[in-house]
């Protein structure tokens, strides 16, 4: 009888259908990301200027990268700025998110005022930030005219301070996506083992404090994944906020490397600094992902 | 309950609104700023400084921005209507189309991820969400390079697949989580119903994971509405350029339109601001697949 079979063929076509759909677009993502990444390395290596070329030149864009002033400046910026913002966010989102899961009225009100920041794009919003930040119009202007003359807000003019205000503007962005992702730790936390601590007379911070934060270890991992990601990757803050400056004083490793890619000519130098990059990214994310896969096979 | 106590609960009460109300001003204060910018007179931006509404409110900069020609300093303005008009539709069409393709992958890919047996399963995933990770710039010279061979670059098909293949693993990740907390039971029941694996994914299981799919479709399509740093060099002209490469062009040599900025701004915030406004509780709910575990 051919019908069994035919079932057979039938089923095992529909098995496979997804494979056969997906694998191509898999394959295609991991190649290009993948193949791409080393053409990048490979660049790094090479003597190109405003357009690739293939002369081999060792460590050499390495070499000048490293005795650039600019690239210690994005270098240490991005460590400041990483830092403040990562540890900052966490701590806002954290409180957030414990503070709307106190059952309070309005939460579906408030849920989204906090989350819209986040859903805005810097681009636009950060004119409204670059008004209220520049002494001559914004806030310290403001403050003159209220009658307090002493007054002084100047950290986006200050060489020193300015790297401060993109932390300032990236916190406001991000804390109540922050918020959204603990959040949805506390509320997967099993309502019974609170109650079980409660009523063996555990105060509200030691059910804090012993309970829920160790609980809420996963989505510290993630929140901090997801932070360190936007760190590294935020170009357009430091675009509309201080457009680098003043100076170079607010250059970040993107900024750096997209200026000296595509409008400064170097591209092997614009390359290797990617690099570099990629090597930090891949220090941190890498035991995170494999941890996070272990646990769930 | 004891007077103490009452007072003690009282006054954590108003130290939780005070901090509600302190984050609400924090989080809408720059919004509103744009806002008030957007409605003030030119000349009244730098005088008056701060004000809760502007002394004469005016349309002048929204009648800029959808009028036909405009009068500024004595001299006729072009119209940037027609500028707005497109760069809105760019925005609109890129962002939905990376929306629409990214979660429809990730829909079934995770499945696949989840459900299915195929060698290297593992690596391959970890290949996939590492890629999360890397930042747009490290591709960047490669990728410009095979899009100008491709033909690609300005065209809605290409800045359509660097956003698939920048946002996918982040929505393959949620996926994953959405369809691991699920049973296995479920679809075993449509199975022995008869029902093909496929039909048994399609019928039973995506419904269920709809807020997973409503999370992933909120989070791609803010992205791709905010993105910058891509647009900036695969969308050169006005055939793909969205709003966020458009808007800080208004921004002349000698003279920076504050008030039209802003009344763009205001107009390019309002498609996020709607979704956020009715679809975040999915948001919650899907990315509790993914914490809470």
């Amino acid at each position: 009888m051919a019908a069994p079979a035919e079932v057979d063929f039938r089923t095992r076509l529909q098995d496979s259908l997804p494979r056969l759909v997906l694998a191509p677009s898999f394959a295609a993502t991991l190649l290009f990301v993948y193949g791409f990444i080393l053409f990048t390395v490979y660049l790094s290596f090479t003597g190109s200027k405003m357009l690739p070329n293939f002369t081999w030149v060792g460590l050499e864009n390495y070499r000048k990268l490293w005795a650039l002033d600019a690239w210690w400046i994005a270098i240490s910026n991005i460590a400041v700025f990483a830092t403040l913002y990562i540890v900052i966010c966490t701590a806002i989102g954290l409180t957030l998110a414990i503070f709307l899961d106190q059952k309070i009225r309005g939460e579906g009100l408030l849920r989204p005022i906090y989350l819209y920041p986040m859903a805005l794009s810097f681009i636009v919003t950060g004119t409204a930030w670059k008004w209220f930040l520049d002494p001559g119009i914004g806030l310290e202007h403001t403050m003159h005219l209220w009658g307090w003359e002493s007054f002084s807000f100047t950290w986006i003019k200050d060489r020193n301070m300015a790297i401060y205000t993109i932390v300032l503007a990236a916190v406001w962005q991000t804390s109540g996506f922050v918020m959204a992702m603990f959040l949805a730790g506390l509320r997967g936390i099993d309502n019974e083992i609170l109650k079980a601590a409660q009523i063996d007379g555990a105060s509200n911070w030691q059910l804090y404090r012993r309970i829920v934060i160790p609980m809420l270890r996963p989505a510290f991992l993630s929140a901090f994944v997801i932070l360190f990601h936007l760190a590294i990757k935020s170009y357009d803050l430091v675009i509309a906020l201080t457009g680098g400056g003043p100076g170079r004083a607010t250059e970040l490793p993107a900024t750096f490397m997209y200026s000296y890619t595509f409008t400064r000519n170097s591209m092997g130098i614009g390359a290797s600094s990617a690099v570099i990059m990629l090597m930090t990214i891949a220090a941190i994310m890498v035991p995170y992902l494999y941890a996070e896969l272990k646990e769930k096979p | 309950m004891t007077p103490r106590r009452r007072i003690s609960q009282w006054s954590r009460r108003a130290g939780l609104c005070l901090g509600a109300a302190v984050m609400v001003l924090w989080s809408l204060a720059p919004i509103y700023w744009s806002f008030l910018t957007s409605i003030t007179p030119p000349g009244g931006l730098v005088s008056s400084g701060l004000r809760l509404w502007p002394e004469a409110a005016t349309t002048e900069h929204f009648a800029k921005l959808f009028g036909a020609t405009s009068v500024s300093q004595g001299n006729e303005v072009q119209s940037v209507w027609p500028q707005f008009s497109a760069a809105f539709a760019n925005s609109l069409i890129t962002s939905g189309l990376a929306t629409v393709v990214t979660v429809i992958l990730a829909a079934f890919g995770a499945w696949a991820f989840v459900r299915l047996s195929f060698p290297g399963k593992n690596v391959i995933f970890i290949a996939v969400v590492a890629t999360l990770a890397i930042p747009a710039y490290t591709v960047m010279i490669p990728l410009y390079r095979l899009m100008i061979a491709a033909g690609l670059i300005d065209t809605y098909a290409g800045v359509t697949l660097i956003y698939v293949s920048a946002f996918l693993p982040l929505a393959l990740w949620l996926m994953r989580s959405v369809y691991q907390s699920m049973p296995l039971s479920l679809e075993e029941a449509a199975w022995l119903d008869g029902a093909s694996k496929l039909r048994a994914f399609v019928q039973v299981v995506l419904p269920l994971a709809g807020p997973g799919l409503v999370a992933c479709a909120i989070l791609t399509f803010l992205s791709a509405w905010g993105q910058f740093m891509v647009p900036l060099v695969f969308s050169p002209t006005l055939a793909t350029k969205p709003l966020t490469v458009l808007i800080p062009e208004f921004v002349t040599r000698n003279y920076v339109d504050y008030g039209l900025m802003n009344a763009a701004g205001m107009v390019a915030i309002v498609p996020p601001m709607i979704l956020v406004l009715f679809l975040n509780r999915f948001l919650v709910q899907g990315l509790m697949a993914g914490a809470g575990k």
